[in-house]
C-alpha cells in the first residue's frame, strides 16, 4: 500500500518535475527575502573587491572634481578652526565622537529598501549600528561589517527612522523616508502647538547616540496642518544627494555603549 | 545542445552580466527608471523542453548572483525564475513547435523585431513587476511602483533591443 503510494508520488513528481522545481526555487527565494540575514553576503570580501574595482573605474573621470570638493571642504574647516581656536583650548577635548573616512563603492536609490556599501570594515574600527554622515548631511546607519567592507542602511530605507529636531524651535520629531522620491522625506510627530515655517533647518537630535547632535538632515519644504490631526504633515528637502554620494564618514561614538547600557538599566528598573 | 551553442550561452552570460554590473547598475533616469539588462540573458536561453529544470536552476543562480550586488535578498532570484518559467508558456503560444523553430533560441534574428518586441516586453514586464513589488514588500505605494515598473520596462527593453541589433550588425559583416 505504502509502496504503491510512494511509487505514484514519484511518478507524479517526475511528470511535473518542471513545476516542482519552479515552486521549490520560488519558495527558497521567498525564504531568503523574508529572512534578512542574506544581505550580509554583499559585505563579503569577494563581492566588495569587485564593487571596489568597478567604482574605481567609474570614478576615475570625476576624480579632479572630487579633489576640488575635498580641498574646498578642507579650507572651510580650517577657516572654522581658526575662528574657534581660542575657546577650544579651554574645552575638555575628550569628545566622544571620531570620524572614519570611507568611500561609497555601491549605492542604490531606486528601491524602497536601499543599502550602500563602504570600503571600510571591521579592520578600520567600523561596527554595526554606527552612524554614517557626509559633508552635506546624514547618510545612514551601518548594518553589517566584514573585515574590509561595511553595508549601510541608507536613510532611503522605508524602515529607517532618525530622531530629529527643528533647529530654531528645538522641537523633537522623527524623520522617515516614505519610499518614493529620493530627495524628499517626512518629519513625523511634530505637535501642532509649535510654529513651523517652510525653510526651517532640520538636524539630528543626538538622542539615540548613533549620530552626534546637529548633523544636517534637510530643510522643511512644506508643513501642512490638518484639522483633526494632532501632528503636522511635514515634507523635508533632504540635504544629501544620494545619487552622487562618494565620500562619507562613519561616526564612532566611544560613549554609546555606556549611554545605551544606562538607559536600558533604567528601563528595566522601572518596568 | 551543441558545443557551439554552449559557448554562445557562456558569451551571452559574460556579456550581459558584465553590462549589468559595470554599466546598467548605475543607470537611474529621473529617479524612476532603472535598467536590468541581465534579463536579456534569461530571455535568450535556448528553448528545450526536457532541459527546463536546468534552465530554472540557471536562472535562479543568475538572479542570486545579481541579488548580491544589489544587496537585496532573493528578489532578483524570484523574478528571474518566474521569467524563465513563464517564458516557456509564452514561447508555446507564440511559436507552436515546428521543426527548426522549436529548437531555436528566441533571438531578434530568429523572431523578427515585431515578435521579439512583444515577447521581450511581456517578459521584462513580468520580471520588473515581481521585482519592484517584492522590493517594496507592500502595495501601499502602488502608483509609485507601477510608474517605476513601466518606465524601467521600457528602458530595459530599449537596451535589450539595442544590444541585439548591434550583435546582428556584427554578425552580418
Amino acid at each position: 500500500m505504502l509502496r504503491a503510494l510512494m511509487k505514484r508520488l514519484l511518478y507524479f513528481l517526475h511528470a511535473h518535475k518542471c513545476f516542482v522545481v519552479f515552486v521549490l526555487l520560488e519558495f527558497i527565494s521567498v525564504f531568503l527575502i523574508v529572512n534578512d540575514k542574506f544581505y550580509k553576503a554583499s559585505a563579503s570580501y569577494a563581492v566588495g573587491s569587485i564593487q571596489n574595482f568597478i567604482s574605481a573605474v567609474k570614478n576615475y573621470p570625476i576624480l579632479k572634481e572630487e579633489n576640488a570638493k575635498l580641498l574646498h571642504e578642507n579650507a572651510m574647516l580650517r577657516d572654522k578652526l581658526l575662528q574657534v581656536a581660542e575657546p577650544i583650548v579651554q574645552l575638555d577635548i575628550t569628545a566622544p565622537h571620531h570620524l572614519v573616512p570611507a568611500q561609497v563603492i555601491n549605492n542604490s536609490i531606486v528601491g524602497t529598501k536601499n543599502y550602500l556599501t563602504l570600503n571600510k570594515g571591521a579592520m578600520h574600527g567600523v561596527e554595526p549600528g554606527m552612524g554614517v554622515v557626509s559633508t552635506a548631511g546624514i547618510v545612514g546607519r551601518v548594518k553589517a561589517v566584514s573585515d574590509h567592507f561595511a553595508t549601510v542602511t541608507s536613510l532611503l530605507h522605508t524602515a529607517m527612522q532618525v530622531s530629529a529636531k527643528i533647529s530654531n524651535s528645538k522641537v523633537l520629531g522623527t524623520v522617515q523616508w516614505p519610499g518614493s522620491n529620493p530627495l524628499r522625506a517626512q518629519m513625523l510627530y511634530v505637535p501642532r502647538h509649535v510654529p513651523v515655517e517652510p525653510g526651517d533647518t532640520v538636524v539630528t537630535s543626538g538622542y539615540n547616540a548613533t549620530f552626534s547632535a546637529g548633523v544636517l538632515i534637510g530643510h522643511i519644504k512644506q508643513a501642512k496642518l490638518r484639522k483633526e490631526s494632532p501632528f503636522y504633515d511635514i515634507e523635508l528637502h533632504l540635504s544629501t544627494d544620494f545619487s552622487t554620494l562618494q565620500h562619507v564618514y562613519v561616526v564612532k561614538n566611544d560613549w554609546k555603549l555606556e549611554q545605551v547600557d544606562l538607559e536600558q538599566h533604567t528601563k528595566a528598573f522601572y518596568e | 545542445m551543441s558545443k557551439v551553442s554552449k559557448l554562445g550561452q557562456l558569451a551571452n552570460f559574460l556579456l550581459y552580466i558584465t553590462l549589468q554590473l559595470a554599466v546598467s547598475q548605475f543607470i537611474v533616469l529621473c529617479h524612476t527608471a532603472s535598467c536590468f539588462i541581465y534579463v536579456a540573458f534569461l530571455l535568450l536561453l535556448p528553448r528545450r523542453q526536457e532541459g527546463m529544470p536546468l534552465l530554472l536552476l540557471i536562472s535562479f543562480a543568475v538572479g542570486l548572483f545579481v541579488d548580491i550586488f544589489y544587496g537585496s535578498a532573493g528578489t532578483h532570484a524570484f523574478s528571474s525564475v518566474l521569467v524563465v518559467y513563464s517564458r516557456d508558456f509564452l514561447l508555446k503560444l507564440m511559436l507552436p513547435a515546428s521543426g527548426y523553430e522549436a529548437a531555436a533560441q528566441p533571438t531578434l534574428s530568429n523572431l523578427g523585431w515585431k515578435r521579439f518586441s512583444l515577447f521581450s516586453l511581456i517578459l521584462i514586464g513580468i520580471h520588473h513587476t515581481a521585482l519592484f513589488f517584492l522590493d517594496a514588500g507592500t502595495t501601499m505605494l502602488f502608483f509609485v511602483i507601477i510608474r517605476k515598473v513601466v518606465f524601467s520596462t521600457l528602458l530595459t527593453y530599449t537596451t535589450v533591443l539595442l544590444t541585439q541589433s548591434i550583435i546582428l550588425l556584427i554578425r552580418k559583416r
